[in-house]
Parts: C-alpha cells; structure tokens; sequence
C-alpha cells in the first residue's frame, strides 16, 4: 500500500513537472515559431503552430528596415556600464559596511541605504528627469545610466558575503603592511567573486530589460533599447506580428545564453538574500 | 561587539571604512534622498515643467482623492496586487511541497520554470498580447478542453485585468516555486523524523513542520512579491495601454500618464508618495503578520 | 467618374497647368526684404515618406533662391515618439526653429506653455504683408481665422485633411449592393448598411461593415464628432469651461454608435487589427478617409490583386434630420515657430512661402496634402477633386482641440470603450467622462 501510494506520488510529479514545463514552454515556442512564418500564414485558420513554409524574411527585414543592430549596442553599451559599475561599488561599499570595519553611524548608514530598496521608482522619477535635464542628459546614454550606477541590492548582498570572510585574513594582511585599497582588491575581491558574478549577472539581466525609464528619457531612434524597440513596434493600426516576434527572439537571445550558461549563479543571487535572515 | 559609540574610529584602519563607503552614500544621497526631498516639495506646486512652479499647498492632494481616475487606479493596482499576491503565494507553494524531494527532475524543471522570469517584460507582453488573439492560440489550446474563447479577453474592461494576471502569473511562477523550493530545502530532516515519530499525518505535518518553519522564507516571498506587484509597469502600458475605459490603469501607469503625457508634476508626486506610503505601510504590516516567534 | 481616381489624373494636369499659370516660380508679394545677413533654420517633421521628399525639395530650392539661408530638414524617425521629443527638447530649452504639431491640439499646448513664436504684425510686414488681411487674402475666406489662440496667430497649415466616408465597392458588391448608388444618407442608412454589410461564416467573421476604431482619441473624434454637432451637442459647453458631453446630444450620439456596433453583431469590436489592410481589400465595407487615405491603402495590400484605387468610393459623412450642416472633421496640422529662435521673421517667411502658392500646388501634386489657399481656389475651376474637397470644406470644421487635449481625450477616449465594449449605461458612462474633463479644466 506504502509503494503504491510512493509510486502514484512520483507518477503525479513528473506528470506536474511536465505539465508545468509545457505550459512554460509554449509561449516561447510559439514565439520562436511565428517569427520564421509569413504574415499571411500568421492568420491562418486553423492556426499553424509550426510555420508551413519556415523563412527568416521577418528577420531580414528587421535588420534592413530598422538600425537594429544599433538597438542592440545600445542595450549592451548601457547594460554592460551599469552592471560593471554596480558590482564594483556595491563591493565596495558592502566591505566598508561589513564586519571588517566600525565607524561611527556605520550601522546607521547601513538601514538608510537598505531603506531605498523600499522606494518605488517613481517616487524619484520626476526629479531625476529634472535634473537630467538641467545636465543637459536628456535623450543620451547619461540619463538612462546614471540612475542604475549602483543599487541597494548589491550593497547588502556583498555586505552579507563579505561579513562570512574572516577577520583574521585581513589582519594578516595588515601585520604584513599592506594597504586597505590593496587588501580590497587581492584578498576581498577574490573571494566574494562568485557572489559577484552572480551580481553582476542579475544587474546585468535587469538592465537589460528595464523599459520605464528608458520610455521616460530616450526619445530619438539613435539612442533607443532593444526593449523599446520590441514596445514601438506595436503600432496601434496595425502590427507585423513575425516582425515583432523575430524582434523578441534577438531580444531575449543574450539573457538565455547567459542563463543557460550560468544557470546556477542564476538562480542562487536571486533566492539568495533573505532566506538567510 | 564593544560598549556603544564611543569612538569614531576603533582601529587606525577604520578611517578608510568611512573612505570607502563615501561614494556609495554620496550616490544614494544624490539619487535617492536629494530626489525624494524635491518630490515631497513638487507635490505642494503646480508645475508643467516649462514655467516656473507654482506654490498649492495640499491642493494636488485634496484633488487626487477626488479624482476618479486615482481613485480607479488605486483600486485595480490593489485588485493586482491582492490577487497576484494569493496565486503567487498558494500555488508555487503547492507545486514546491509537491516537487521539493525529487532531486534530478528538480535542476531541469528549474532551469525551465526560471525562463519567464529573466525575460524582459515587453518581449512577455508582446508574445502573450498575440497569444490572447481571438482567433489565435489560447482559442485553440482552450478548444482542445472543450472551452471556448470567443473573445480576445484584453479587448474587454471586465476581463483585460485578469488577462493581464495570468500573464503575470505565467511569467513569475518559476521564481516562487524555486524560492519555497529553497526554504523548504533547509528545514532539517530531524523536524520531520521527530513527527513521524509521533505518528503525523502529512497535513499534520505541515502544520505544525513545515508552515512554521517557513515563517522568514513565507515572510520575504510576501514582500517581493508586494513591492513587485505594485511597482509593475511594464505588461499594463504595453498590452493594454491602461485600458479598455482604464480597467488596467494601474498607479504606475497613472503616475507616469499625469506627469508625462499631461504635464501635471505636481499632482504625480503627491500621488507617488502616496504610493510610497502605501508601499512602507503593508511592509510594516506584513512584517508584523509574519514575524518569526521569538522562542 | 470615379472620383478617386481623378487625383492622380488630376496630378498630371495640374502640374502643367500650374507651370503654365506660375511660370517663373514662388510669387511672393515684394517688400522690404532687405537683410541678407545668414540664417541658419533646424526643421523638425514627423515621418511620411512622400512629404519628407517634397519637403527636401522645397528646402533645396529655397535655400538656392536665398543663398544666405541655411536650412537643416530632420523628419523624425517615427511618429509614436515625435510629440515627446518635441516636448522633451522645448523642456530643455532647445528644440528646432519650425516644426509640425503631432496633433492640431498641440499648438495651443505649446502656446499655453509659451513655447510657440506667433506671427506679429511686424512680422508681416517684414514680410511684405501691409495688414493681415493682405496676409488671409492668401486662403481661402475664414480659414486662418480658426487657427488663432487667445487672439494671437501661431500657427500655418501643414495639412487640412477634410474626412469623408469611404465604401470599398468589392465590400459592397458581396452583399449584393453598387456602392455608387446605395451609399448612406442618413445615419439611420449607414446602421442598416452596416448590419447589411457584416458578414459572418458561421462563427468567423468574413467582413465588416463599418468600423469603428478603438485607437486613440483622435480616431475617437474623426467619426463621431459630425453626428455629435449634427444631434446639437459638444464636448464643451459654449463657455469652454464645463463639459457638456454628457448631454443630450452626447448621450444620443454614444448610445448611435453603440448601436451601430451592436447592429453588427459586435464585429468592429471583435475584428483583430491591420484594419487599413483589410480595407484595402474589401474585407471592410466602410470607414472614414481623407485624402492620405489611398496611398496607405496601397501599401497595406501588399500587393494583393484585390486592391484597386478604383475600388473606392468617397462620399460625405451622413446627415441626420433636421441637421442643416454635415460639419465633416478636419484633421490639421500646423507648423509652429519655436519661441527660442533667433531668426522668427525668416522662420515665418519660410513657413509661408512653403505653404502657399506654387508650392501649396506642390503639396497637393505629390503629397496629397491639400492646403487651402488662393492657389488651389484657383486650380478649383479645373479640378473636379480639388473643388470637391474645397466645397467640403465650407461644410466642414476642425477637429475639437484644447490646451489640455491630451487628458480631455483620454477621457472621451476611455468613454468611447467603455461603450463600445460594455453594456453599462450611456449617460453614466458620459457623466464620468464630464466629471473626468472638467478635472481636466480646473487648475
């Protein structure tokens, strides 16, 4: 009776499992499929769940009607930027604010930074344009970085794994004469790397698809984000639906292959900050 | 750690402590506090961002609270975030409890369930506002359970909400379930062997094993999961544009609509420190609801 | 005679009756031109590929008759972000010396907000205009009239596109009708027509009859605004500062067009998108147009055999009973200066001379844009369009607009969903539309 039960338990989750990974699975197929369709086959009735006659004009045409290939530097310029300059910061600032240190309002300035991560975005959001307009920022690379240089995120997640190294590491180091800036690169810096190349993954993939902002101050095609691009392609007379989907699959492609390949980083900076505390 | 704050520095390296964390706060408090200051005080003007602001006291205040399209803002962002908040507490939940001892089905169906979740939301919104076509493929997915969909659901105000949900829904699951996958992984066996021990059924183990013990991890999924509903954008500009008749008019989009597209500053200031109060509020409260025992 | 198709006849004919009647180029009235000093303009346009080519024309050839200007042309890149960039480069205190409106609204916004260069009475005379009335003697009576706010000039025309509706005759000959004879008089005509005209394969909608678009406000505006004068209401009362949507007039003109959808078995509300391509090909039997209509209509086809200019029939909104004036919808777009510019008399004269005359003629030969001047009152007599359209005209208003259009619209905008895909009530629907924009209108 036991085993039965056991067995129908597995069959059930597999069954789950399954279920669960079609129901995930089918849009995204469904995506990729209809970016290699026709217009015209797009429509048929009843649908065509695999293209009759698989093309990649839409592609084609995505890259010879439209500066595509700029949409794509400008998403990789800018997410490439912010994420660098956020790992390195929040490192930065997670040593200072760790164990390793204590100084008066440490504490103090810890809670005021872990604050912000309560602020929504548009909390901030019309000053910010202000003052990027008084910068004379508006529509440029500027605007969209600078708000996105360092997050209160990282500064915690670097905090709580640089508190695991141990002191005495570091006393060493200073016994031996070494100075701070020197002990922040060749001893803290190595060790919390993994946890900063998850970081830098997240911020990385964050960026990437962030469109709020961007919708805000980009205003010129020169200087417009692959997530933009997918957003204006749907007009509402009408859309070329192939041409959007084929715009998704090069949208999404970076963020799947840097997934695939770091999968458990992946998921482990996600999950990771408070299911310690 | 030593009696209070009696020196600035405790040992000659700490000066650098404060060295290394200036920029850090200089940035925070020029992108965060400096801004947040001048909403605060933009909130109390009229401003269209070409002349000068003009001094209103509680003016945009006392307006947003009688203006129906707030108001109808406010109450379908809590519809989202209520509703949202339930499906993706109880169902991943469910799922985990279901799936978190099978150990190598489990990296797969991870790696899978994650892919929506990393996803930019306008390539979500763009695939699923097709997906509802009618005719399209949920008509035909839905046919093949005998259900019939004669309607694409994001063209009608009672329904575009819940279309809007399900998307959300889709997109997010994955990340709930590997969450309570986690918290669920790190209760120790010995909690479960002590109530075998005693004879508990697998409800009664849940009751009084595993639920509790999810306290932090039920407390933190809360949280996310709140603060990430309501700050939502993406899905209700791109799908549906707030509508149809503003049934997905939620407060982000009614912010980012007042500000920019009618050149209201000051009435969308107020109405983001609303939101923001808001936002500090139910954090508050759920982390009273939620708070571990201190045993 | 197929009154479509005499645009493109009527190109070719009045292209050499205009080099025949012009010959020597612009005709600009002489006066004190005097400075020759350099002038540098920045022209910013939205995109539409047959304008932004005739502009560059017009550019190069003004710039060759008054070699101390330089002129820089950029059309925008597309049109969904044209009016933030505008808006975004004002806010910063720069911006191009012209530009067009993305909406004819738009103009008193952007006067509102002191953005715009209005043309003085000095300006004219720089420009060789001894009053303004010299300077409306240009156009066709009373039209520049409606383009003042607060007494002030500050804006020419761009595009004056007059709406008529448009019958594909394939549509029409499906359901056993001659487009050419059974088009609607009557509004009572168009729901019948329409209900006549849908048609469905059991489940599946085969074709539409009339559409009716759940875009945007504009597109909101653009079929009912006609019947919404003709029933006797407005949007805003004759004070402008109370809404009047809510209405009578408004409540019967919202319940017609519900109604009409209804009539339709709810087919322009189910009917998925590319409207203009199935137009194009008869599988919507009517909808609303202008004189840019056809041009779209050809590159939605794509190709397909079942497109044909002849196809097409317009003919003028309908009537309701006891209505004495059609009062068709213009769609306008202006060209504004740029308050910060350097240049405002050069500005304004490159303005004009671009709109008128000669070039005005140009507008229309290649663009398709008919700009209501003196110069096409004079090609009138021998262009059966060109008359058509100015008779229309005189029958015919502009689209409402407002300094604070863009939460006004929203709110009719958000009532015409609420009754095109609800069953609530009409005159609760309108009664929160009023309160909406008379928030709208307060401080």
């Amino acid at each position: 009776m036991e085993r039965l039960t056991g067995v129908l338990l597995r069959v059930l989750r597999y069954a789950l499992i399954l279920a669960l990974g079609i129901a995930v699975l089918v849009p995204l197929l469904w995506m990729v499929s209809s970016s290699f369709m026709r217009h015209t086959e797009f429509f048929a009735v009843p649908i065509h769940w695999l293209p009759h006659q698989a093309n990649a004009e839409a592609y084609g045409r995505l890259v010879l009607e439209q500066p595509f290939a700029r949409y794509y530097m400008n998403s990789i310029v800018i997410s490439v930027v912010v994420s660098l300059s956020s790992v390195f910061f929040a490192t930065l600032t997670g040593f200072a604010l760790s164990s390793k240190y204590s100084f008066a309002g440490k504490n103090a300035v810890f809670v005021f930074i872990l604050g912000t991560m309560l602020l929504p975005f548009e909390l901030i959001m019309i000053p910010l344009y202000i003052m990027m307009r008084a910068l004379g920022l508006l529509n440029t690379y500027g605007a969209v970085i600078i708000p996105g240089l360092l997050g209160a995120f990282g500064v915690f997640l670097l905090r709580q794994t640089i508190n695991e190294i141990p002191g005495d590491l570091l006393d060493a180091g200073r016994i031996d004469g070494a100075h701070e800036l020197i002990l922040f690169a060749r001893i803290v810096m190595p060790l919390a790397m993994p946890v900063m190349a998850a970081l830098l993954i997240f911020t990385f993939v964050g960026s990437w698809n962030s469109y709020f902002w961007p919708l805000v101050v980009i205003n010129s095609e020169r200087l417009r984000t692959l997530t933009l691009a997918v957003a204006y392609m749907q007009g509402y007379y009408s859309t070329d639906y192939p041409l959007v989907m084929a715009a998704a699959v090069l949208s999404s492609l970076p963020i799947m292959l840097v997934f695939a390949f770091s999968q458990r980083f992946f998921i482990q900076s996600m999950t990771l900050s408070g299911l310690k505390g | 750690m030593t009696s209070g704050r009696a020196r600035l520095f405790k040992r000659p390296w700490d000066v650098w402590g404060l060295i290394f964390v200036i920029p850090g706060l200089a940035y925070f408090i020029g992108i965060f506090i400096y801004p947040t200051v001048r909403t605060i005080g933009i909130s109390f003007t009229d401003y269209n961002l070409f002349t000068p602001p003009v001094w209103s006291g509680l003016h945009n205040y006392a307006t947003l609270f009688q203006q129906g399209i707030f108001l109808g803002s406010v109450k379908v962002t809590a519809i989202y975030v209520v509703v949202i908040g339930v499906a993706n507490y109880v169902l991943p939940f469910l799922v985990a409890l279901l799936l978190f001892r099978s150990r190598p089905v489990l990296g797969i169906g991870r790696a899978v369930f994650f892919l929506p979740v990393i996803l930019p939301w306008v390539v979500v919104s763009a695939i699923w506002k097709i997906f509802y076509l009618s005719p399209g493929p949920i008509g035909f997915l839905l046919g093949l359970v005998g259900l019939s969909y004669p309607v694409n659901v994001l063209t009608y105000p009672g329904t575009a909400l819940w279309g809007i949900i399900a998307t959300a829904f889709w997109k997010s699951f994955g990340f709930y379930v590997v969450l309570f996958l986690t918290g669920l992984n790190a209760i120790p066996e010995t909690y479960y062997e002590a109530a075998d021990m005693d004879g508990a059924n697998a409800i009664q183990r849940f009751r009084s094993v595993t639920f509790p013990l999810m306290r932090s991890t039920s407390l933190f999924i809360a949280t996310v999961n709140f603060i990430g509903a309501i700050k939502e954008f993406d899905p209700f500009q791109v799908m549906t544009a707030g509508g149809p008749a503003r049934a997905t008019y939620v407060l982000t989009l009614f912010i980012y609509e007042t500000a920019f597209k009618f050149l209201r500053m000051g009435r969308a200031a107020a109405a983001s420190l609303i939101m923001c109060a808001a936002i500090v509020l139910v954090t508050v409260l759920q982390f009273r609801l939620f708070r571990p025992e201190r045993d | 005679m197929n009154p479509v198709r005499t645009f493109v006849l009527a190109g070719a004919s009045a292209l050499l009756l205009a080099g025949s009647l012009w010959a020597g180029g612009s005709k600009e009235p002489t006066g004190a031109m005097a400075s020759t000093a350099p002038v540098s303009l920045t022209i910013w346009t939205h995109t539409h590929a047959p304008a932004n080519a005739y502009l560059q024309k017009l550019v190069l050839q003004f710039q060759k008759d008054h070699p101390n200007f330089t002129l820089s042309y950029e059309p925008a890149a597309d049109n969904d972000t044209y009016e933030n960039k505008l808006l975004a480069a004002l806010a910063s205190g720069g911006g191009p010396d012209i530009f067009n409106t993305a909406s004819f609204s738009d103009m008193y916004t952007f006067a509102g907000l002191g953005q715009l260069q209005e043309i003085t009475p000095q300006i004219l005379s720089s420009m060789g205009f001894s009053s303004a009335e010299a300077f409306k003697a240009q156009y066709v009576p009373g039209i520049i009239d409606k383009l003042y706010y607060n007494g002030k000039l500050y804006g020419l025309y761009r595009e004056f596109n007059i709406f008529g509706l448009m019958l594909n005759k394939l549509a029409f000959k499906r359901a056993g009708l001659d487009a050419t004879r059974d088009y609607p008089r009557t509004w009572d005509d168009l729901q019948s027509l329409a209900k006549k005209l849908t048609i469905f394969d059991g489940d599946k909608l085969v074709q539409t009859g009339m559409y009716e678009p759940l875009w945007n406000a504009d597109w909101t505006l653009i079929p009912i605004q006609p019947l919404l004068i003709q029933n006797g209401g407005a949007i805003l009362d004759s004070s402008g500062k109370t809404a009047a949507i809510n209405q009578a007039g408004g409540v019967k003109t919202f319940s017609y067009f519900r109604a009409l959808a209804r009539a339709q078995n709810n087919a322009p509300v189910k009917v998925p998108e590319d409207v203009w391509a199935r137009f194009s090909v008869g599988d919507v039997a009517m909808y609303v147009g202008s004189t840019w209509t056809m041009p779209l209509l050809k590159d939605s086809a794509k190709g397909d055999a079942r497109f044909s200019p002849d196809n097409f029939v317009v003919v003028p909104y309908p009537k309701a009973p006891g209505a004495d004036r059609v009062d068709a919808p213009i769609q306008a777009l202006v060209w504004c200066v740029n308050k910060q510019t350097k240049s405002p008399t050069e500005a304004w004269r490159f303005v004009n001379w671009m709109t008128t005359g000669a070039q005005a003629v140009g507008w229309y030969n290649e663009v398709g844009y008919l700009l209501p001047t003196k110069a096409m009152m004079d090609m009138a007599g021998s262009n059966a369009d060109v008359s058509r359209f100015l008779t229309l005209a005189k029958d015919a208003d502009l689209l409402f607009a407002h300094p604070r259009y863009n939460e006004i619209g929203s709110a009719i905008f958000a009532a015409w969903q609420a009754t095109l895909t609800t069953d609530d009530d009409v005159q609760g629907i309108l009664d929160k539309a009023a309160q909406q924009i008379n928030e709208a209108l307060s401080r």
